[in-house]
């Protein structure tokens, strides 16, 4: 059985989430990610994720450098290259307007996750008083 | 961990690129990436092409270049939206010239002009082109990709052809009948042929030809074969023909009736007849063009139809001649002509006479520099009679020493 076929079993038997949900928090992730560390090259940020969420989130390639190059040319990531024999390994470090970026976007997203939760769950509520 | 040799990573960056990753930097970060995967997760027992291949795979659902089309579409999505807000600027601005320039046109309002053209190069060379451009990145497929961009390019040529004909430019028909024709005999068939291959649109497709190729004929129908003209140049030639002939005319007659006996009681008679009309138009020309152009009596009276800044002005007409009454009126005009055809009768003998037909001009409910021109007529017929009476009587009588 070739490897791409158990991963993709694996998708359903590890209960990963739906590619909906990730897609709309993968630029907070990454940016949050490159917050908490100084630097990161690509193949750490997947796998730091999976981790960190015990492979219930894992970030497709295919996701993860879009995504990086955007935020390269929007000015909230710098990248250092580092030569290993004949490949280069890119390291993304967060820039300030990243910083801020990324602590607007952690900020929204909890507050996002907050607000679902009361609608969810209406009797917790969101714990503010009505006027 | 297993360690890549050389020809391992030649071998990787060389796949990379061969399923289509141009980017250099995005070939390197999958380089690295594959890598990674390859030295942590391989064991070096297994095929290594094998491996590859398998991990290779986890990067795309259907081909690698997915990631770098993804790559491209993060990177241009910023344009993208910062395309979309000019274009409805544009979009609006154009419109809003147009329809304030016909607006303008319809009150003979002078910048009329400068406004349609400003709407019609906006709406040319930046609205359409940059909905092309959006509509060419929206669309999935080649074919529609093309059909629009083929669309586009009929619109900035038809747009071009509307505009020329506004402006009497040349190659106005070539550009306009040019634009529908391609439009009718190659833009509506490739458009309903491409996109009614799409089941999702098809009832749209159907929708939109009938509408085009209405629309379209309709359009044809409506061109003006014709060359196009600037009518105000050809009004201006001819009544500049006409008052120059007229003075020429005038200027004769005023030499000849030097030559002959000033104390002829018919030369004079005749003098006093033309004279008579001759200043009452001249008083109505100077009213008129006085109250179309806001100027005074005094400069209207050298001014010419070719000055007139307001050609197409018909209230004047109607308020200060063809419905007033009293002095300089069309009523006294007419009058005035009825009694010079009736003295002509004395003075000229029967077929040397051209009493004015004046029953037979549209003096009211028309425009002022078509009346200017016809009062103009009136003083040359004036002339010529005068001027057909004085070298008839220029042979019988002797002339002044």
């Amino acid at each position: 059985m070739c490897y791409s076929c158990i991963h993709y079993i694996l998708r359903y038997i590890c209960f990963m989430y739906s590619s909906e949900l990730i897609k709309g928090t993968l630029k907070t992730i990454v940016l949050n990610l490159l917050k908490k560390n100084d630097r990161l090259y690509g193949y750490e940020i997947t796998n730091m994720v999976k981790e960190l969420t015990a492979g219930k989130i894992q970030i497709t390639e295919g996701a993860l450098y879009p995504t990086l190059h955007a935020l390269e040319k929007n000015g909230e990531v710098t990248t250092e290259k580092v030569y290993i024999g004949k490949r280069v390994r890119k390291y993304y470090t967060l820039t300030t307007k990243g910083n801020e970026t990324a602590s607007e976007r952690v900020d929204e997203l909890a507050d996002f996750i907050r607000t679902i939760k009361a609608l969810l769950d209406p009797e917790a509520g969101l714990g503010h008083v009505p006027t | 961990m297993y360690q890549l040799n050389e020809d391992q990573v030649d071998f990787i960056l060389s796949d990379i690129r061969k399923k289509g990753i141009d980017l250099e930097d995005l070939q390197y970060d999958l380089l690295d990436h594959v890598c990674c995967i390859i030295e942590n997760e391989f064991s070096g027992q297994s095929n290594f092409e094998q491996f590859y291949e398998d991990t290779i795979a986890r990067f795309f659902r259907k081909e690698l270049r997915e990631v770098q089309d993804e790559t491209k579409k993060l990177l241009t999505f910023k344009d993208y939206y910062a395309m979309k807000r000019i274009l409805n600027i544009t979009g609006f601005t154009a419109g809003g010239f147009i329809v304030i320039g016909a607006i303008f046109r319809m009150l003979e309002i002078s910048s009329a002009n400068v406004l349609m053209l400003l709407g019609a190069v906006i709406f040319g060379l930046l609205f359409l082109p940059l909905a092309a451009v959006l509509k060419f990145q929206d669309e999935a497929t080649a074919r529609n990709k093309f059909v629009f961009v083929f669309g586009t390019l009929i619109g900035i040529a038809a747009t071009f052809g509307i505009l020329f004909k506004l402006m009497y430019w040349p190659y106005a028909n070539v550009l306009m009948r040019g634009s529908l024709m391609v439009f009718m005999g190659l833009f509506v068939p490739t458009y309903f042929f491409v996109r009614l291959r799409e089941a999702t649109s098809r009832f749209n497709t159907m929708l939109s030809t009938i509408l085009m190729l209405v629309g379209g004929g309709m359009m044809l129908t409506l061109s003006n074969p014709k060359i196009s003209v600037n009518m105000e140049d050809c009004l201006y030639s001819v009544g500049d023909f006409l008052e120059t002939n007229t003075a020429d005319m005038q200027a004769i007659n005023e030499d000849i009736a030097d030559k002959l006996a000033a104390n002829d009681r018919k030369i004079e008679q005749m003098r006093l007849l033309s004279g008579r009309i001759d200043s009452e138009i001249g008083q109505i020309k100077a009213k008129l063009i006085s109250e179309s152009e806001q100027v005074s009596l005094e400069t209207a009276g050298s001014m010419t139809i070719a000055d007139l800044r307001n050609p197409y002005n018909s209230e004047v007409v109607q308020a200060h001649f063809a419905e007033s009454t009293g002095e300089l009126s069309m009523q006294s005009l007419q009058e005035l002509l009825q009694a010079y055809n009736q003295e002509l009768h004395s003075l000229l003998p029967e077929g040397h006479r051209y009493a004015i037909p004046y029953e037979k001009l549209q003096m009211d409910r028309t425009i002022v520099s078509v009346l200017l021109y016809e009062l103009t007529h009136i003083q040359y017929l004036v002339a010529n009679n005068e001027n057909r009476f004085l070298n008839q009587y220029l042979g019988s009588v002797e002339p002044q020493q």
